[in-house]
């Protein structure tokens, strides 16, 4: 009954304006200082990941041999290793950096895997709707309440412990949320105009997926990848920890705390300091980043 | 002395950016018994003042003015002053009645707990009570409904249900903030008739507030029109139906369907409602009226009260409506 | 509400029995026969493992009768590298050193989060939300294997207050550092989440309601808020325990406390897979189980979910 003009303040909200969403959510993330900083910091990780073992000079398998012996007073971290060696005489620096590095593209990559299965999963979910989609998602529920850490400890055992494996493991064990989140998201685009017109004039399920779902979805999809690359870097660390995960010589940031905290009592506490270091600011990074770009995305959803 | 007088009340809240005032000096009454109107649309402010009555406003409010309750300002109460004036001797109930019952208990136990807590009554005495109460509201099988979760009741028994809770301690005033939005038509109409017969039946004061003129015209012996958080004009509902003396009120009169007319001819006011985050120095409806004079945008209208009618206008009243 | 427990008892069973069919099967899949690890075994033991296995079984026939196995017998073989024990003799000494701690992290994250989190919800903007949500941002950052090392620095190495690791049957000094270092992360997290949840609630329409009854804060906190500001935290509690789960890995390994995750580690480096599968089984079902039992009290808990 009521004809009096409602507020239009919702259209503005929901404004089909690409451009301006994406500049209005660029504006909103650099105002964000947390967030700001946390993308300068990953930045500057980034870059000693890259250019730290050419820095230090050191390889990392290369072994001080003046050290071996005495490494709590001679490894200390010095001019010549600007972050000690560790119990073996490997300089810390560029184990460091080679340990950022690791962690990092198993990060990336890993959070790439899952977004795009994520992705493609669960908009197919929510656009065919229905028994599919019924199907599909309780097939995810009962994925989900499986301690998935231990059957990829299970598969890396029996097809032997490679990097690739960690990657692609880490990866299809993270998707389940992004499908999840990503199929509520298609379900609402599903019910917008321009998809309902595609519908109507014939184009294939497959390209309206990709035409004009997954654009839509890119947003929420950006964040959450953002999220789960930091939540990927603890599944690494902590498998890597437990002496299953990358090899020696290779080295990531979990192998690296792992060996630093079983050294601590005999006094060299720079072996665990820096690998923690660097760990504690990534995941930091990363998150703040995230955060920040939720709110950047979607000024309500706070928190 | 009337039985509610508000004088002059000012609800601002403080936002990050300006301050919003959503109601902007308000005055009105209601007397014992009475069906008042309080009409306006979306954003006039109409819901937050009667929040900052019973002292329901958020956090980021600031509230002054007077809201004399028999006398006594219910803005200078404590809250647990408050807590035992609401339900007992101002109830309200509100717009969503899908929303407005928790999810999660039983109607049984958020009925009985009024009664319980208020009246210090037992348990099983309160439940008595209750199915009495949804008898009063026509709910068919109280005694059975009452173990009910909301879910399983539908919107307009919701309703009905809120509006039992509302009147267990048979309150002085009721406050019903739009309470058949929601609903259907049919069930629209039987809400009116069941707070009219609550009004015949138990003497309880009505504040209803609403968009909807058609559903006012029926019910209330008065109304007051708000735009932007003030008052435009206040009367009898009868004398504000057959003669409006605001330009605001005319607007919303020529917004209402009626039979006689052709249907497509349904006007909608012109321009933007108004944001409230503006605050002009002049009036609040200038930028859509029809008939604004240089002044509108300047000063503030002053209220003129004649022959029981309030209004806030620079325009002559005889030139409105012709 | 029986028949809302019953349809999902007929989920959680496939998925116990899913789960042993798929560890089987990778085993299976495996290149090389599982047995043929890097210590070689003599050609006799070879053979009678593989037929105790009835590795020269048609497929199905070697599923089904592993199923079985588990299943009605509790049996899942011997372990391949501790030569003389069953793996299910190892499950029951080591299993109920983790379930101890294991269940008093689950405890102590759990009241200490939730508490954390409405405190901090009906307190918003006060010093102790800021702290609360301090130590939920900071935590997330400080997983077990970080708590861990740094609890050891701080409390044994440093002020030599605890016991850096041992077991000694559950004695409460030995128990602190590892319930601490496991439960720290999830406590945060459950904190943050009761927080935003409560703060939610308390924007609910339905609040406005009952504070319109007249009823004092407290009490409506505790009989209208609190209730459905633990919906998201029972969801989040079968998450919580699959995270106990697979931290207690690492606690056993680093407190060595003699639990299950020591045997699981060094199964898994010694390619001990029935030990590995035996654990993964007992540990997924658990997990099943327990997310029955969450589902239960949600459903319990929201009425409008009992179908
Ligand atoms: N906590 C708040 N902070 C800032 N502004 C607020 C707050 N609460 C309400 N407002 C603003 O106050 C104005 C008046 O709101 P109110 O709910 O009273 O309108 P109303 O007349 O009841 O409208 P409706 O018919 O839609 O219910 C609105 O513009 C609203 O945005
Ligand atoms: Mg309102």
């Amino acid at each position: 009954m009521n004809l009096i003009q409602r507020t239009n303040f919702e259209f503005s909200a929901r404004d089909e304006d690409h451009r301006s969403l994406w500049q209005d959510a660029l504006i909103r993330f650099r105002r964000n200082r947390a967030a700001s900083a946390s993308v300068l910091v990953l930045a500057l990780i980034a870059i000693y990941s890259i250019f730290g073992p050419t820095l230090s000079g050191w390889t990392t398998e290369e072994i001080d041999w003046s050290v071996i012996g005495s490494v709590e007073t001679m490894g200390k971290p010095s001019g010549i290793h600007y972050f000690g060696t560790d119990e073996l005489g490997r300089d810390l620096f560029t184990r460091t950096a080679i340990g950022t590095r690791i962690s990092l593209i198993v990060g990336l990559i890993g959070a790439l895997i899952a977004v795009f299965v994520g992705t493609l999963y669960g908009a197919i979910a929510g656009y065919f709707g229905g028994k599919l989609d019924n199907v599909m998602m309780r097939f995810v529920d009962v994925a989900m309440s499986i301690p998935y850490m231990f059957v990829l400890i299970l598969m890396l055992v029996v097809f032997g412990r490679s990097i690739v494996l960690l990657f692609i493991g880490i990866g299809l064990v993270s998707w389940l949320d992004m499908a999840r989140i990503v199929r509520g998201q298609t379900l609402s685009i599903r019910t917008r105009e321009f998809v309902e017109n595609a519908v109507v004039s014939g184009v294939l399920p497959f390209f309206i997926i990709l035409r004009h779902i997954v654009p839509n979805l890119l947003g929420i999809v950006i964040v959450y990848a953002t999220l789960l690359v930091p939540n990927i870097i603890l599944y690494e660390s902590f498998i890597s920890f437990l002496g299953l995960g990358v090899q020696e010589p290779n080295t990531s940031l979990g192998a690296l705390i792992s060996s630093g905290s079983s050294q601590m009592q005999y006094g060299t506490l720079w072996q665990l300091a820096f690998p923690l270091f660097f760990f504690v600011i990534t995941l930091f990074g990363f998150f703040f980043a995230g955060d920040g770009m939720r709110d950047a995305l979607d000024p309500k959803d706070r928190l | 002395m009337n039985l509610l007088d508000i004088r002059n009340l000012q609800v601002v809240f403080k936002t990050t950016t300006k301050p919003v005032h959503a109601v902007n000096g308000v005055s009105f009454h209601l007397d014992v018994g009475e069906i008042l109107g309080v009409v306006g649309e979306s954003g006039s402010g109409k819901s937050q003042m009667t929040f900052a009555m019973v002292g329901l406003h958020s956090k980021n409010a600031k509230v002054s003015g007077q809201a004399l309750f028999e006398g006594v300002d219910l803005l200078e109460l404590n809250e647990g002053e408050l807590e035992r004036i609401r339900a007992t001797q101002i109830a309200m109930i509100f717009q969503n009645p899908m929303t407005a019952l928790n999810p999660y208990l039983r109607i049984s136990d958020q009925m009985a707990e009024i009664l319980t807590f208020h009246q210090g009554m037992l348990k099983s005495q309160a439940l008595m009570h209750c199915i009495h109460m949804l008898d009063v509201v026509q709910i068919p099988d109280a005694k059975n409904r009452l173990r009910m979760y909301p879910h399983e009741f539908s919107g307009g028994m919701r309703q009905r249900v809120l509006i039992a809770m509302a009147l267990l301690c048979q309150p002085r005033i009721l406050i019903a903030d739009e309470p058949t939005t929601a609903l259907d038509v049919t069930v629209q109409a039987q809400i009116v008739e069941l707070l009219k017969n609550i009004r015949q039946e138990f003497g309880t004061a009505i504040i209803l507030i609403t968009h909807d003129l058609g559903l006012v015209a029926g019910m209330t012996d008065r109304i007051v029109v708000m735009y932007g958080g003030q008052v435009m004009e206040s009367g009898t509902t009868e004398s504000i139906f057959s003669s409006p003396e605001h330009p605001y009120t005319t607007a919303l009169l020529d917004a209402v369907p009626r039979l006689d007319r052709d249907s497509d001819s349904l006007s909608v006011i012109a321009g933007d409602p108004l944001d409230v985050r503006d605050r002009w120095k002049g009036c609040p409806f200038e930028p859509r009226c029809e008939y604004h004079l240089p002044m509108c945008l300047q000063t503030r209208p002053p209220i003129e009260t004649a022959n029981g009618r309030i209004r806030a206008c620079h325009v002559d009243r005889n030139l409105i409506g012709k | 509400m029986a028949f809302y427990i019953t349809r999902r008892i007929l989920v959680a069973v496939p998925t116990i029995l899913a789960l042993i069919v798929f560890s089987f099967i990778i085993m299976y899949l495996a290149p090389g026969s599982p047995f043929a690890g890097e210590r070689p075994l003599p050609e006799a033991t070879l053979a009678n493992i593989e037929a105790l296995y009835g590795l020269n079984r048609p497929f199905y026939e070697q599923v089904f009768r592993y199923v079985w196995n588990i299943v009605v017998h509790f049996d899942f073989g011997p372990s391949l590298v501790y030569r003389d024990r069953s793996v299910s003799e190892i499950i029951a000494q080591g299993f109920p050193v983790t379930l101890t701690y294991g269940f008093l992290s689950f405890i102590v994250a759990v009241s200490v989060g939730v508490v954390l989190g409405v405190v901090a919800a009906l307190r918003q903007n006060s010093w102790l939300d800021y702290l609360a949500v301090g130590v939920s941002i900071g935590a997330q950052v400080l997983p077990n294997f970080v708590m861990a090392p740094i609890l050891v620095l701080t409390f044994t190495l440093w002020l030599g207050w605890l016991p850096g690791g041992g077991w000694q049957g559950g004695e409460l000094p030995y128990l602190i550092l590892p319930v601490i270092a496991l439960s720290t992360s999830f406590m945060a997290s459950i904190a943050r989440i009761t927080r935003s949840s409560m703060l939610e609630v308390l924007n609910a329409d339905f609040i406005f309601t009952v504070r319109a009854k007249g009823l004092p804060k407290r009490r409506w906190v505790l009989r209208h808020a609190l209730k459905p500001a633990m919906l998201p935290v029972i969801s989040y509690l079968g998450p919580t325990f699959v995270g106990l789960i697979t931290g207690s890995v690492v606690i056993d390994i680093y407190f060595s406390t003699g639990g299950i995750g020591q045997y699981f580690v060094n199964a898994a480096i010694n390619r001990d897979y029935s030990l590995i599968m035996g654990i993964t089984i007992l540990t997924g079902t658990l997990t099943v189980v327990f997310n029955l039992l969450v589902d239960i009290a949600y459903a319990w808990i929201d009425p409008r979910i009992r179908y």
